[in-house]
């Protein structure tokens, strides 16, 4: 018996491949492992996302973001402000030398489902002739940047103009890790560029807005 | 004549002991080789489960980082949010330039009806009809379905125009 002993060694290698042989021929360790490698990439890409971001909100300057916030209310308010929209209509009406005679419109409830809706008024304008109402349209166009003249009726010496001012509420944003940090300068100089070259004449006053950097021509 | 003394059973073990080394060499490779693979798996598995673990940490305290500065990222969202409508709303923006050209072009306009993006038209009086004409060939260019609508006779030589536009 002896003399056959020395083939327990091969036995007890042969029986420990055959046991362990299930473990890594049955895909678990493999499926474990590619699992893990996956979650590894996964993770090294969320770090490199959220490390830029973090720089990206670190040099946030805040006030400044706050003015560009300013200024754009001011393009579009927040809510619909019909008195602020018809003490523009007056000023470009006595700019124009002309008369408001009247106007009417609906001011519905101002909620963030409506926006970006409308608020559109008649207003009716003694304008004399066709000179003035050229000169009332053009105040009215450059005057208030977001305004759209939807409508003119011109007989004798009445004109009824319908104007639509926009407004857009302020949204609630739940902080959200995949949303990209992105500087809005370039836009509001984009703004301002198309501002300038629609003829808008009469900006809101800014102060941190380069105006300069939108273009070189003068409002 | 050669003669084997050893007992009958005896014979075998020493047929099997001429394998003895090489089967020890087989399975020393073998077992060598599954040492190996195993302590390479279980390397890759400690080395993956600690860069998860490591990872896991490092986007829990980024997390943190970033949510503390919820605020700031409000204000950007806001800001870019508001900024993405009005310069949709201004790219959506029409001028009424090409209306307001009529109103500086050619005779007189005694009534002038605008409609975006809908019918335009303009009346001009007191005007021969030879210039009523000249009027509407003036703007053909900018408005090329223009037509004119009616022309009515007020006096000897003395027409208004009502012209279509669009």
């Amino acid at each position: 018996m002896k003399r056959f002993l020395w083939l327990a060694y091969p036995l007890i290698v042969l029986v420990l491949i055959i046991f362990s042989i299930n473990f890594f021929a049955s895909g678990r360790l493999w499926a474990g492992l590619t699992r893990q490698k996956s979650k590894v990439d996964a993770n090294r890409i969320q770090i490199t996302k959220l490390t830029k971001k973090l720089a990206l909100l670190k040099n946030v300057d805040l006030s400044k973001v706050n003015n560009e916030n300013n200024y754009l209310q001011t393009l579009v308010p927040t809510s619909k402000q019909v008195p602020m929209l018809l003490t523009e209509i007056y000023q470009s009406a006595t700019a124009a030398g002309v008369l408001v005679e009247s106007y009417k419109g609906s001011v519905r409830d101002v909620t963030a489902s409506a926006s970006g809706e409308k608020m559109s008024l008649d207003v009716t304008f003694l304008v004399g002739d066709a000179n003035n109402l050229y000169k009332l349209l053009q105040q009215l166009e450059r005057r208030i940047p977001l305004l759209d003249i939807t409508k003119v009726s011109f007989t004798l010496d009445k004109a009824v103009v319908t104007v639509s001012g926009l407004w857009y509420p302020v949204l609630k944003f739940t902080p959200d890790l995949t949303y990209e940090i992105v500087d809005s300068e370039s836009k509001i100089a984009e703004i301002n560029s198309k501002l300038v070259q629609y003829g808008v004449t009469v900006l809101p006053n800014v102060d941190v807005i380069s105006i300069d950097k939108a273009s070189e021509t003068p409002f | 004549m050669e003669i084997n003394l050893l007992p009958k059973n005896e014979k075998g073990s020493v047929g099997l002991d001429k394998y003895k080394s090489k089967v020890y060499f087989f399975s020393t490779t073998i077992l060598i080789l599954y040492v190996v693979v195993g302590a390479a798996v279980s390397g890759w598995w400690f080395f993956l489960n600690n860069k998860e673990v490591e990872g896991d940490g490092q986007i829990s305290s980024l997390t943190t980082q970033v949510e503390k500065l919820a605020d700031v990222e409000l204000a950007v969202h806001q800001t870019e949010d508001r900024a993405n409508f009005v310069s949709k709303s201004l790219a959506d923006r029409k001028l009424a330039n090409e209306a307001l050209n009529i109103l500086q072009t050619g005779p007189e306009i005694s009534a002038w009806s605008y409609v975006e993006d809908g019918l335009q038209t303009v009346t001009i009086s007191d005007l021969k009809l030879s210039e009523i004409e000249t009027y509407t060939t003036l703007l053909k260019s900018q408005f090329p379905t223009i037509k004119i609508a009616t022309a009515t006779r007020k006096f000897i030589d003395n027409w208004e125009g009502v012209i279509d536009l669009k």
